[in-house]
């Protein structure tokens, strides 16, 4: 059983996903900064045997200058190997007839670009940030509250993240508001949709037990990948707080210091 | 509302009607009270509790026969009342209401009158037709009248201004609001609040001590409804803060449409924060006990008048009170189904 079990299933493994943010770098002023010894350990785990893909709730940018922005930070790493939210939710909308109202970071609108949006028939929110103003968030709510049958999608559910030196609130808490506000219930496209975690398993062609999702957000990062049947890791870096060690409904599979403790662990087992 | 003679025949009707009922065996026996017990020996001085059961008995024996009459007679009385309140029922509002609480007045100690503003006496800049003269009468009468709201913008003093423009006779010390609660909560508790509240409302938090806040207070304010100010607030309360919420409603009605109300806004930081807000308005349960607690009167003792069937009606019956919906305001047909028990099929 042993090899099931945090550190042990890193023998059987086949791939690792990783979060971005808070993972591999603190987010902040001028783009942030990478997290000590995350950029090695990544190239550590690209050198070995596992696949490796990178998953993110990031919607303040499009996904080549996310990449763009984790490159000059000094990563190795491609725009095919990132899943975030906004391509698999303008899959969505392409499939089931939507044309959307955005309330989305301005970074973001070109995923956006190939979508109608003319007269609205449902919102999409991201993390807007800034933009998340009383008359933003209100003119979401009237094309919602208009609508005979509201939807709206959330692009990831997040609490909140770290952002320079604090905690930040993520879009999850906006989504709470318009879910209250219409008295319905969005649908998430991102973490920790299981939807979402499939996409990245179907890519690397690995079933949900033979790969293990490495977060430092409990409850969407852990939980998530957890739901799908994969081995969840939390790192002790971005988001993390202590309480996360005692959470109500969350347990992870491990917890470690960072990323860089992580990968050495799961090597250390394959050799 | 007179006290009349006619009032206090029926309650002495009533006491002796008490006492003759009271049942041997069931009731009596129970406490000691029975025919051979606490009956001393003969000889003996009779003691209180003796001459009491004496009392009690005689009563018993006396007055079951003559009381069927005067009780029917008080029986049919009621029954006109009644048919009278339906006949009533179509003629304006302030008279309904005035009638409702004389006829609850005389079923039950009534101390104490709570009435809600917007919809109940006014609808914006308009008075509800007959509510001045229903005020009046009920001035005249032997009980407290408190007015009260949820609002999370307008100040007591500015509440006053609009009911006096009005011809209402409401003075500030009479009106319990939202924010009145939370300021209350907040000086209960000693709490150093940040208040995201508009300008118009923090006169009523004046005093207050607001530096190096360690809670927060939120009503509808949408200046500072804006990222940097909610992500401080969510700060706080994540790291312990209280939340006070003025209150939870959802949207309310703007002249140019439907805009969000602080309900979402609160929403969000519980979601975030993983918290409960704790709500003062109604249909707060402590919001009608703080609001009767100057008034030195218990729930039961109380009746609330308004036209929102759950925060007025709902609200006040699951503090203990009467609750009456009157159907102006935003009262819809139905309404009356919203409230779990509903209210008794006359109110």
């Amino acid at each position: 059983m042993a090899d099931t079990d945090w550190p042990g299933c890193g023998k059987s493994l086949k791939g690792v996903i990783l979060d971005m943010c808070g993972v591999l770098y603190d987010s902040g002023e001028g783009g942030g900064v990478a997290i000590t010894g995350s950029i090695e350990a990544v190239k550590k785990l690209k050198a070995s045997d596992l696949q490796l893909r990178f998953c993110t709730n990031e919607t303040q940018l499009n996904r080549e200058a996310f990449v763009d922005k984790l490159k000059r930070l000094g990563f190795d790493i491609s725009v095919s190997e990132v899943f975030s939210p906004a391509p698999a939710a303008v899959a969505v909308l392409k499939e089931r007839g939507f044309r959307p109202h955005l309330l989305v970071y301005d970074g973001l609108l070109p995923e956006f670009d190939s979508v109608d949006k003319t007269n609205p028939n449902c919102v999409v929110i991201g993390d807007a940030a800034e933009k998340f103003t009383y008359q933003n968030l209100n003119e979401a709510f009237r094309v919602l509250i208009g609508l005979e049958k509201p939807v709206l999608f959330s692009l990831g559910g997040g609490r909140y993240y770290k952002e320079g030196d604090g905690l930040a609130l993520d879009v999850g808490a906006y989504m709470k508001a318009l879910e209250y506000a219409c008295d319905l219930k969005a649908e998430v496209v991102g973490k920790p949709s299981p939807t979402f975690f499939q996409s990245v398993l179907n890519d690397m062609g690995l079933q949900p037990h033979e790969a293990l999702m490495i977060g430092d957000d409990l409850v969407n990062d852990v939980g998530g990948a957890q739901n799908c049947g994969m081995k969840g890791l939390q790192v002790r870096t971005g988001k993390y707080r202590s309480s996360d060690e005692r959470h109500s409904t969350v347990t992870a599979d491990g917890t470690v210091d960072d990323l860089a403790q992580a990968v050495d662990m799961i090597l250390k087992q394959r050799h | 509302m007179a006290f009349t003679l006619y009032s206090l025949i029926q309650t002495a009707i009533l006491c002796t009607n008490a006492v003759a009922v009271l049942h041997e065996e069931r009731f009596l026996s129970k406490f000691g009270w029975g025919v051979d017990q606490g009956v001393g020996g003969f000889g003996d001085d009779p003691g209180v509790k003796a001459q009491i059961l004496t009392l009690i008995r005689s009563v018993r024996t006396v007055m079951r026969v003559p009381l069927i009459i005067p009780e029917g007679a008080a029986l049919s009385s009621q029954r006109r009342n009644s048919t009278l309140h339906q006949r009533r029922r179509n003629q304006e509002v302030g008279g309904e209401l005035l009638l409702k609480v004389s006829i609850m007045a005389g079923r039950r100690a009534l101390k104490a009158v709570l009435i809600d503003l917007s919809g109940t006496l006014h609808i914006e800049d308009t008075a509800v037709p007959g509510a001045q003269d229903a005020l009046n009468r009920l001035r005249q009468a032997s009980v407290d009248v408190k007015f009260v709201t949820n609002t999370t913008k307008e100040s007591k003093r500015s509440l006053v201004e609009r009911l006096q423009r009005l011809h209402f006779h409401v003075q500030e010390k009479e009106i319990f609001t939202s924010l009145s609660a939370a300021r209350s909560l907040v000086e209960r508790k000693q709490l150093r609040p940040l208040l995201l509240l508009e300008d118009s409302a923090l006169e009523d938090f004046t005093g207050i001590d607001t530096s190096e806040p360690n809670a927060v207070v939120i009503g509808l304010s949408p200046d500072h409804f804006n990222y940097q100010t909610l992500n401080q607030a969510f700060r706080m309360v994540l790291e312990g803060a209280p939340l006070i919420a003025i209150h939870k409603a959802r949207y309310y009605k703007r002249a140019d449409g439907l805009a969000l109300g602080p309900g979402p806004f609160v929403a969000g930081l519980e979601f975030a924060a993983d918290c409960r807000a704790t709500v003062v308005g109604k249909p707060e349960k402590c919001f009608f006990t703080q609001a009767l607690s100057d008034l030195g009167c218990s729930p039961t003792e109380a009746v609330m008048i308004g036209d929102d069937a759950r925060d007025d009606v709902g609200g006040a019956q699951n503090a203990g009170m009467l609750g009456i919906l009157v159907r102006t305001g935003k009262y819809r047909e139905g309404d009356e189904d919203k409230i779990n028990p509903p209210p008794p099929p006359d109110m």
